[in-house]
């Protein structure tokens, strides 16, 4: 009798159970396939497309169902995104019978590995607190990666939004992004970056073999230092960089790299390689502030610069410039108006004092503040032995 | 009697086998591409309740803007305010900002222009000392635009209502009502200058289900990454309850712990989180003691397996354990040790690996802990983490050691936001990215449900201490950190009011820089501010230290502060003091260290000169905090000193003491060395 009641429980809870039944897939649209034409180059890991002022790629957009087939009584929409770069074909586009395709999709200032995303988006909008938006109901697409290659530090610098307004911010402004250098192709690898001074809380990065747009700041918050066991130290000028990241913040309209994370070139023993040689000369950039040419002072923003034959203006020691930031304005022999800050790279000089004298040479590092006055250019030199009093 | 055993353990097996059948949804091929929503708070610090906040460039980037400006500030157009037409006296003109640059004017030139000084006592600053009446700012003597409440608009000065259906006119009275607190008068309540009423938690309901409804249609999580305590007075009063409570309210699926859930030591901890029904808690890198029974090693997960949608989400929690110095410091009475966090998670992250679609690491080790665990554990896709306050926005992508891009997000602090990531997981890896801040402000509704939670903890609050107590007033902000990395306005008003207390009258007080949490902004000193000023229940310790003990500390200080950007990691009073940051190797091999005190002086006391220990067996008595004291951030050389005796006055206290004894009204020029010729921490770099 018992035995006749267990096997009557396991019966019935086993119908239990199978009643459910075996999972069942769902029906309709699942999700899409984002495909690209046939034959299409998109790049390999360490073999990336060329590079492009726009990159253009015929897709086609398929509705799938559980099993992957296409859902051929789909009509609808779906909206195109990029990881990072900009779209510059259409955002939306509507899939009859299951597909569009092959409709191209383009985009500018990709870098690294991007994918075409694609969601479907709500026939109709919905009322959410008090906005109206069109919803994404659910099913998403994303296409195979395309592999491109690494933005340079030209790329954020050179690279100037289309609105461009004061201090000519970065198109690439508000992107987390990871430079290297230059590709060389005899080496097949590529080119390391050099670090070229230290101050305020983070350094100045400069790409070698490069004329314009080649420097950029990496803001660290703390003086950068390399935490690696053995081999940790402080950062120092001539240091090899082999990868930077970090995202792209225009300070008024100084660009600089925060949040950023590097990685030193190392030797075969695991010690941090510096070479001194790979320090750039100074930049002359006395032509463009005589000339009150913005674009060749923009395009030495965060290089090591110099400037031949400037006086200390007769400054007004009560202006925001110098109560707030310690700045001063120097007067070149051709008119051009720069301020300097030696408050912390350089103390023992003292520009109250120094109003009125010439000096042979400035040299340091070119920054911008776009509410500094009179002149939005400012030099902050390495140290004392970049600044050259003129002989009295 | 066994047969009733086998039938019943029939059942379960096969009840069991139906429960997992609910899970097993139909198998999903990972190469079909699924989204997935993260919400993310961290740190909000009891900031339960809505708080003002000066907003920096930052917050105003992030939607927190001011609808109220400065009662000067005629020209106000919503953001930040600007000063125009300052009377420069050297030039005897004022200083108007025109065509892109300052231009200098006359009285005449600005009444032919039609301009209008800000400055009004032309003392060159635009300060409350311009405004004859705080709320009105455009100085006509009328209340503009008073708030009416039945109508839920605004009075024109007729006595009519504006039209709230009237957008354009609408939004024009309020930006330009003087009734700032909508009580429908204009009073001194109304002068709230540049300040945003920013957070809270039933405002961060209402946002929750905002984007809960927005994203219906794909996988939620709420994921909590820890500092749910202290920084605010809810918390010294309710010791953790109304956050623990509110945050089980709010949904969430998981909660790292972070270092401050443990100020008050883990049974209050413990205590809190269960009178809030329970959420899970994640430390991967806690060791908890067999030994110590307080409850908490049976609340805390290392990991927790979440099914969502078709989703299987893994995620680990990474604690902090490197801030909570009682852990190593002063006796380990918390019942748990941290473990090393790397391992930890290459540990836990290989374990669920293969049994999950996507693996989030809930972090509070703060953006370096958070860069290692990303290029060095490998099967990471995403890091949520906190600790340093910050808003990573865009996230931060970084390659993990198994070539994964792992995603790394931070979502601020004082729930001022809300992150909500969404990414796209296709064959167990995150393809696909984006990142939205929703800003926590007055434009949202606080939720009914979450009104009513925090109702009787509201009114308690009321009744227990006067939080808007004007305890003194700042006629310019008085910030806590100085441009040179030295010694700042802030930190020298709270010193001196340690060093000054009637039961210290010690010779000198130091305190640590980061003890002070915020800046004093403009106006009215309320003792909220001063919460945040000192969030922690910190007292006024004194000891008596030798010269050979004040060169340790100092060297100890100028060594942490050359690390941190040579910006010094004290603040202090009655002492003058030269730390330098990068001595020649010479004298970094004399002394063994890569930092050092250059010189020292106490009153007249040449305690250090030239680098040299002149003094070392004067005793000098010193005040400090009692965190300090009992070692604290790394300071063992107190922690070692005998003579330490805790006065048990908050420094809180001392400093509102100090205030009123000065007068109540704070210049921070009168604490400034351009001042008083005195600069107690100068920095060398």
């Amino acid at each position: 009798m018992v035995r006749i009641l267990v096997i009557a429980l396991f019966l019935t809870l086993s119908v239990a159970c199978a009643s459910k039944g075996e999972p069942s897939l769902p029906e309709g649209l699942q999700y899409f396939s984002v495909t690209f034409a046939p034959g299409t180059d998109l790049g390999a890991p360490g073999a990336p497309l060329a590079e492009a002022a726009e990159y253009r790629f015929s897709v086609a957009i398929e509705a799938r169902g559980a099993w992957g087939e296409r859902v051929t009584d789909y009509a609808g929409e779906v909206e195109v995104s990029l990881q990072g770069a900009e779209l510059r074909s259409y955002k939306r586009l509507k899939l009859e019978n299951g597909i569009i395709g092959p409709v191209e999709v383009s985009f500018a200032n990709g870098f690294r590995v991007e994918r075409i995303a694609v969601e479907e988006i709500a026939p109709d909008k919905t009322v959410v607190g008090a906005r109206e938006v069109r919803l994404k109901t659910g099913p998403v697409g994303i296409s195979a990666p395309i592999y491109l290659s690494y933005p340079r530090i030209s790329s954020v610098q050179g690279m100037v939004s289309g609105d461009a307004g004061d201090g000519m911010p970065s198109r690439l402004n508000e992107r987390n992004l990871t430079l290297r250098g230059a590709w060389d192709a005899a080496a097949g690898g590529h080119r390391d970056m050099v670090v070229v001074a230290i101050i305020e809380g983070g350094f100045y990065l400069t790409e070698t073999d490069c004329d314009d747009y080649c420097a950029v700041y990496l803001y660290t918050y703390s003086t950068p230092y390399v935490d690696d066991g053995d081999y940790s130290g402080v950062l120092e000028p001539g240091t090899l960089i082999e990868e930077v990241n970090g995202s792209v913040f225009e300070f008024f309209g100084f660009t600089e790299l925060s949040f950023p994370t590097f990685t030193v070139r190392r030797d075969a023993e695991g010690r941090i390689v510096k070479d001194i040689g790979a320090l750039p000369s100074p930049r002359d950039i006395t032509a463009c502030l005589d000339g009150g040419d913005d674009d060749c002072l923009e395009s030495a923003e965060s290089s090591l610069v110099t400037v031949a034959g400037a006086t200390v203006d007769d400054f007004d020691e009560a202006e925001d410039s110098w109560i707030e930031y310690s700045q001063f304005p120097l007067t070149t022999d051709g008119g051009g108006i720069i301020m300097a800050q030696t408050v912390y790279t350089a103390p023992a000089f003292h520009p109250e004092a120094m109003k009125g004298r010439r000096l042979a040479t400035l040299t340091g590092i070119l920054k911008q503040h776009t509410s500094s006055r009179p002149s939005t250019w400012i030099l902050i030199p390495r140290d004392g032995a970049d600044i050259v009093m003129e002989e009295r | 009697m066994v047969l009733r055993r086998f039938i019943a353990l029939c059942c379960l097996f096969a009840a069991a086998g139906c429960i997992e059948n609910s899970y097993g949804e139909a198998p999903v091929d990972p190469s079909v591409p699924r989204k997935l929503v993260i919400i993310h708070t961290t740190d909000s610090h009891s900031k339960y309740f809505p708080f003002w906040l000066q907003p920096n460039m930052f917050d105003r980037a992030m939607g927190i803007t001011s609808h109220n400006p400065p009662c000067w500030d005629i020209g106000w157009s919503g953001g930040a305010s600007y000063c125009d037409g300052a009377w420069i006296a050297a030039k005897e003109r004022y200083k108007v900002w025109q065509s892109g640059k300052y231009v200098y004017l006359t009285e005449e030139e600005m009444t032919a222009q039609g301009l209008v000084s800000e400055d009004v006592n032309r003392d060159g600053l635009c300060d409350i000392n311009d405004c004859t009446i705080t709320w009105d700012r455009d100085r006509d003597g009328l209340c503009t635009y008073p708030y009416h409440s039945a109508t839920g608009s605004y009075k024109n000065g007729d006595g009519t209502t504006v039209d709230p259906a009237d957008k354009s006119a609408f939004n024009a009275a309020k930006s330009a009502s003087e009734d700032v607190n909508r009580d429908g008068r204009c009073t001194a309540l109304d002068y709230r200058p540049e300040l945003a009423s920013t957070g809270g938690i039933a405002r961060m309901a209402t946002l929750f289900k905002q984007i809960r409804a927005e994203q219906a249609a794909f996988p939620i999580l709420h994921i909590d990454t820890g500092d749910t305590f202290q920084g605010a007075p809810e918390f010294n009063l309710f010791r953790g309850e109304l956050e623990m409570r509110s945050l089980q309210a709010l949904g969430v699926d998981v909660m790292t712990l972070g270092n401050h859930e443990f100020d008050n030591g883990t049974p209050p901890f413990v205590d809190a989180y269960k009178k809030s029904g329970g959420f899970p808690l994640l430390a991967a890198n806690f060791l908890f003691d067999r030994w110590v029974e307080n409850g908490l090693s049976e609340l805390v997960e290392p990991y927790a397996i979440l099914h969502r949608g078709t989703l299987r989400i893994g995620i680990v929690g990474i604690s902090n354990d490197s801030s909570i110095t009682s852990m190593t410091q002063i006796g380990n009475s918390l019942g748990f040790y941290g473990l090393d966090p790397i391992e930890m998670a290459k540990l836990y992250v290989g374990l669920i690996r293969s049994q999950c679609d996507v693996i989030i690491l809930a972090s509070h080790q703060g953006l370096d802990g958070d860069y290692a665990l990303a290029q060095q554990v490998p099967g990471v896709d995403i890091i949520l983490g906190g600790h340093h306050h910050v808003v990573l926005d865009p996230p931060k992508v970084l390659t993990g050691p198994d070539g994964r891009d792992v995603v790394i997000v931070h979502s601020g602090v004082d729930l001022k936001i809300a992150g909500e990531l969404q990414v796209i997981v296709q064959n167990g890896r995150v393809v696909g990215h984006s990142y939205t801040t929703h800003a926590n402000t007055d434009a949202v509704a606080e939720d009914p449900e979450m009104v009513n939670i925090l109702h009787p903890f509201a009114e308690t609050l009321k009744y227990a201490q006067d939080l808007t107590e004007v305890v003194g007033y700042a006629t310019s902000m008085i910030r806590r950190t100085d441009p040179t990395g030295g010694d700042s306005p802030l930190g020298n008003l709270v010193t001196e009011s340690m060093m000054r207390h009637e039961l210290v009258r010690a010779e000198f007080a130091v305190t640590n820089s980061m003890g002070i949490r915020a800046d004093i902004p403009t106006g009215d000193i309320s003792r909220e501010k001063l919460y945040e000023v000192f969030p922690f229940e910190n007292s006024i310790s004194v000891m008596y230290l030798s010269g050979k003990e004040l060169k340790d500390l100092f060297d100890f200080v100028a060594r942490r502060s050359a690390s941190r950007g040579c910006v010094t990691q004290v603040q202090a009073a009655g002492i003058e003091v030269a730390l330098d940051c990068s001595p020649d190797a010479a004298l970094q091999e004399k002394y063994n260290s890569y930092a050092l005190t250059k010189s020292l002086r106490i009153g007249q006391s040449v305690v250090i000169e030239d680098y040299e220990l002149k003094l070392p067996h004067i005793i000098f008595k010193m005040a400090t905090n009692d965190y300090m004291a009992r070692g604290g951030s790394g300071f063992d050389m107190l922690l070692r000193n005998t003579t330490r005796v805790d006065t048990s006055i908050p420094l809180r206290d001392a400093l509102i003491e100090y205030m009123q004894d000065i007068g109540g009204r704070i210049d921070p020029a009168d604490f400034s060395a351009e001042k008083t010729g005195v600069k107690h921490i100068t920095m060398i770099n």
